[in-house]
């Protein structure tokens, strides 16, 4: 059966109908701070339970690209992201919302939120198989550099000093620590308080450390929230298409950029954003504009997240393993349909993955209009709501939303105590960015660099170990380009300064 | 809100002392983990300290400044942070409803810059009623959240 008849199949009225309804509830679900795209799947994947296996698959597909795109709206309208993918998206959405033009920042962000999607899931149609062998040559110490990669980007990307944001990076990582112990099982750092042996939870944590400051700050000054320009009533299509056109590069590489992280089992949309940052930053001629409302940055950041989609659905499909959580559940509701995944899916039951990547597709390609005009809706919304009302509303989102992720009231107190304590460490100069991804990445980091050590051990030499292998000597290659690289523009310009006048 | 100015960063300085410190609690605490459990925290507590010793080092060499500056009320940010201490703390024992209404009250009051006239009031008052009760149905009807 050729891939035009898996097209035909994708295309019945019942799965558009599902295709649809899941990226509509996912984008809503995933716009709401504190309601991740793994909450969004997992809230709904009972629903497709009694659907045939395909069909089953488009709606938690579109669910979840629709989730990604919608962490979009918090992170450019309230500075939160909603979804831990969107975090780099508040670099630059959130001054452009700030300066009159959060409508071109949310069309630019659901176009390349679209191409995005669309790289990843054509690269999982295309390539899934030999590319998910490259996951496969990631080992433990791989992904604690990763992790560590991953936090000196963002130390090494924010408006302040790198110093400060690897020390935030530090306090997040150790934040990661709390509770009882991945490896080892220790409890660690919970004194007398239970509550804790769980561990901090990264969502609520999430939603504190972004919110509250903002919370805090809105309410303290008269100034409007968000500045209106003229044109707010507009999508800005023609503007934006003129944006993607100059930034094709940059949407280009971070769309692959974002497939290729996505592969990589743990890593996820938090990272594949921030990677691809970096570099729209570090090769873009308007870098000084990063940070300050600058559309490339919101065009780098959407399209690696939502590129993370299909590329996490190689290394499940193909291997069983989850790219991304989202994917753990998307694999379990796959075997409750009966599927078993490995290298033998795409022979032994083709029809219904091909149909199933071909509903990714469309459901991607849904997300345009719903995208846009859901955008409009919401950023329409957001500048009416006077200060007074959107203060409290957006607290209320914050108490429910991080209740709702285990039900469980003392994440709640977390959050806010959390959510102050950021607050504090912004008056010292201190980004809340490095410290949240800290504690994103704690568990992997951790888990590499434990195993490395015990593999290095047992080896006999833990240097060898952790700085022998060729593909950890690259991300340390990245590690060390992307400290010293901010350092080296800082000084060029000090340098042009000096010899302009 | 954040400006560069030609001040040296005391307050970055204070921020770091505080972080030497929980590096510095990290470390001595994790004498009682395992091996296995111990050499991570080890690592990124020794890391913490040092990082904070540099930082405290550019600070008193005068290679920082400081670029935060506050603007606006500080008495309505202290507000603010109270507000939602308060209402996370009471959720268990005066439930969701209770302490959401009162909390939302008080922040709306917090956040208001205006004069209020009976017009905002009812307007606003409505307004906040309409979310809290959209949301406590969305939440505990259609997402089947139990809410305290």
């Amino acid at each position: 059966m050729g891939s035009f008849q898996y097209l035909l199949d994708a295309l019945t009225p019942l799965n558009l109908l599902f295709a649809l309804a899941g990226v509509i509830a996912g984008t809503v679900i995933g716009s709401l701070p504190g309601l991740t795209a793994t909450m969004a799947v997992a809230v709904l994947v009972p629903f497709t339970f009694s659907m045939p296996p395909s069909t089953a698959l488009i709606a938690l597909g579109a669910i979840y690209t629709g989730a990604i795109y919608g962490g979009a709206y918090a992170a450019i309208l309230l500075n939160t992201p909603g979804t831990p993918s969107s975090i780099a998206t508040t670099f630059d959405g959130y001054p452009m919302a700030r300066g009159g033009r959060g409508d071109l920042a949310l069309t630019l962000a659901c176009l390349s939120s679209v191409v995005g999607g669309l790289v990843g899931a054509g690269f999982l149609l295309l390539l899934a198989p030999p590319m998910a062998t490259v996951a496969l040559k990631f080992g433990p110490v791989e992904y604690f550099w990763l992790a560590i990669f991953g936090l000196t980007l963002i130390a090494s990307l924010g408006e302040g000093s790198i110093v400060k944001g690897l020390m935030g990076g530090c306090l997040g990582l150790l934040l990661s620590m709390v509770g009882v112990a991945e490896v080892g099982g220790d409890v660690r750092y919970v004194g007398e308080f239970k509550s804790l042996l769980g561990g901090i939870d990264v969502v609520s944590a999430l939603i504190g450390l972004y919110c509250i400051p903002v919370l805090i700050e809105l309410a303290a000054t008269p100034v409007r929230h968000l500045q209106a320009t003229q044109q707010v009533a507009g999508f800005r299509l023609r503007e934006a298409f003129g944006i993607l056109q100059r930034s094709k590069f940059n949407l280009a590489r971070s769309s692959v950029i974002g497939t290729v992280i996505g592969i990589l089992p743990g890593a996820g949309g938090s990272i594949a954003a921030l990677v691809s940052y970096a570099e729209a930053k570090r090769i873009s001629p308007r870098r000084e504009n990063f940070g300050k409302g600058e559309p490339d940055g919101i065009v780098a950041t959407e399209s690696a997240n939502n590129a993370t989609v299909g590329g996490g659905f190689i290394p499940t499909l193909v291997l069983g393993i989850p790219g991304t959580p989202p994917d753990a559940i998307i694999l379990g509701a796959l075997l409750v349909q009966g599927i078993r995944t490995g290298p033998t899916l795409f022979t032994q039951q083709g029809p219904i993955v091909y149909t199933f990547i071909w509903g990714l597709i469309l459901a991607t390609i849904i997300m345009l209009p719903v995208g846009l005009i859901i955008g409009r809706f919401a950023f329409r919304s957001i500048l009416a709501i006077p200060k007074a009302v959107l203060v409290p509303a957006v607290a209320l989102l914050t108490i429910l939303g991080s209740f709702a992720v285990h039900n469980n009231v003392h994440e709640v107190q977390q959050m806010v105590v959390l959510g102050v304590l950021a607050w504090g460490f912004a008056q010292w100069g201190f980004s809340a960015s490095p410290i949240v991804l800290g504690l994103i990445l704690g568990s992997i980091a951790e888990r590499g660099f434990v195993q490395g050590h015990l593999i290095g051990g047992a080896k006999g030499s833990i240097l060898n170990e952790f700085f022998g292998r060729p593909i950890s000597l690259a991300i340390i290659g990245f590690i060390i380009l992307g400290l010293l690289w901010p350092l080296w523009i800082k000084r060029r310009n000090r340098l042009a300064q000096a010899r302009h006048g | 809100m954040a400006e560069s100015s030609p001040r040296p960063d005391l307050l970055g300085a204070f921020g770091s002392a505080l972080l030497i410190a929980i590096g510095v609690t990290a470390l001595v605490y994790s004498t009682e983990f395992s091996d296995l459990g111990a050499v991570f925290p080890r690592a990124i507590g020794a890391f913490l300290v040092s990082l904070g010793s540099l930082y405290i080092l550019l600070v008193v060499l005068g290679r920082t400044r400081c670029t935060v500056v506050l603007e606006g009320s500080n008495t309505r940010r202290l507000g603010v942070a109270a507000v939602m201490l308060g209402w996370a703390f009471a959720l268990p024992s005066l439930g969701f409803l209770s302490s959401s209404a009162i909390a939302f009250a008080l922040l709306l009051v917090l956040a208001q810059h205006d004069r209020w006239t009976p017009r905002t009031a009812t307007l606003y008052g409505a307004a906040g009623a309409v979310v809290l009760v959209g949301l406590y149905v969305l939440f505990k009807m259609v997402l089947q959240v139990p809410l305290p």
